[in-house]
């Protein structure tokens, strides 16, 4: 009987909670004004400079794709390139969680996938192209529901050819939203919507940064080496589409 | 007394913030009636461009009161905060819906969105 009690009190507080359409159109009328994208509008590739941003990015967009464009990637220091490359280093000084990511208290670092609770079904890397695991941790909210858990995670891993973090995100139907400038937008990985970026120099090391899209799902992955090369590149668009058709 | 219960809640806050910033990745979260109200994303010690449109409705049974904004802008940063202090105490009223978008080099995405009606950190979708 207590629980029954329980659970009528606790359903009008989920029911009264819900954002209704109304709201959303009031909240959107704000976003949509901001030039962002709102929640439920998919995946766009929207005309070059749409993307409101400040005079300086606008530039450093500009650069940026130059350099890739030249060089084939962004001459600039990669903290997350160095740190990718260290990473099982990181992990013996830090070790990992003692505690399950079953609620939304602990983001730590874990063994696998099985210690983290999800708020859907996890995807991950195909084993096959893991050499050695490093380390799974939360990514993205916590939800209470539909299934109560994380909506994403992070996977650190030795693939055949560089270190890597694989960040996959599930996107609850009716919330993402995905704006690519049109000089950006590849399909490199299984025709999905993808943009390439890759920054690094001789010290730092090269980060290789793939991101591609779907509706469900936002999924990046990051390869890192100590040198540049267009075979890099390639291995890693090679393993990002591996990783979509897990 | 009501003095000294915000100044517990206050410190009880704080302490569960060290605890759930997200140490290797990035987490999204919204909390209301938590002393404070607000939206936050964060990844310990990792600074992206990232901005957080934070929402806070003044009645979540009343909707009709309508609500006011809290917009961090893009910045770079590894904890973006869109928090109003000492807006609402525990028991309070306010429902928030934190919006997180990410900017990176020639797009901008915006991730689920965080709706809550209490100070649990979770969530997410429904509170």
């Amino acid at each position: 009987m207590k629980k029954l009690i329980l659970a009528l009190g606790l359903f009008p507080m989920i029911a009264l909670s819900a954002v209704t359409d109304e709201m959303q159109a009031e909240m959107n009328k704000e976003l949509i004004k901001a030039g962002l994208p709102v929640p439920g509008s998919g995946l766009q590739v929207v005309p070059n400079g749409q993307i409101q941003v400040s005079g300086w990015q606008r530039d450093k967009f500009k650069s940026d794709a130059k350099e890739m464009k030249e060089k084939g990637y962004i001459d600039q220091t990669s903290e997350r390139a160095y740190e990718l490359m260290h990473f099982k280093e990181q992990v013996k000084r830090n070790g990992y969680s003692d505690n399950p990511s079953t609620n939304e208290g602990d983001s730590g670092l874990h063994r696998n996938a099985s210690e983290i609770a999800f708020s859907y079904s996890y995807v991950g890397v195909p084993i096959s192209e893991i050499k050695e695991i490093y380390g799974v941790a939360p990514s993205g909210a916590f939800l209470t529901l539909p299934q109560k858990g994380w909506t994403g995670a992070v996977v650190f891993f030795k693939s055949s050819f560089a270190n890597c973090a694989y960040t996959e995100k599930n996107i609850v139907p009716g919330q993402g939203g995905v704006q690519v400038e049109e000089s950006f937008s590849r399909y490199d990985v299984n025709n999905k919507l993808t943009t390439v970026e890759v920054e690094g120099n001789n010290n730092s090391g090269f980060l290789y940064n793939i991101f591609w899209f779907d509706l469900n799902y936002y999924r990046q992955l990051e390869c890192a080496t100590t040198s540049y090369s267009t075979n890099i590149l390639k291995s890693t668009i090679d393993l990002a589409k591996k990783i979509d058709n897990n | 007394m009501k003095y000294n219960k915000n100044i517990i809640a206050g410190a009880l806050l704080l302490l569960n913030l060290n605890a759930n910033a997200g140490l290797y990745a990035t987490t999204i979260h919204s909390r209301a009636n938590c002393v404070n109200n607000e939206s936050i994303t964060w990844y310990a010690g990792h600074s992206y461009d990232w901005r957080v449109y934070s929402f806070h409705w003044y009645d979540m049974n009343n909707t009709k009161k309508g609500y006011h904004v809290i917009d961090t802008g893009m910045s770079r940063t590894w904890r973006q905060a869109a928090v109003h202090w000492g807006e609402s105490n525990p028991g309070g009223k306010y429902m928030v819906h934190g919006a997180h978008y990410y900017l990176y080099l020639g797009h901008q995405l915006l991730d689920n969105v965080t709706d809550v009606t209490d100070c649990s950190i979770y969530n997410g979708w429904w509170d």
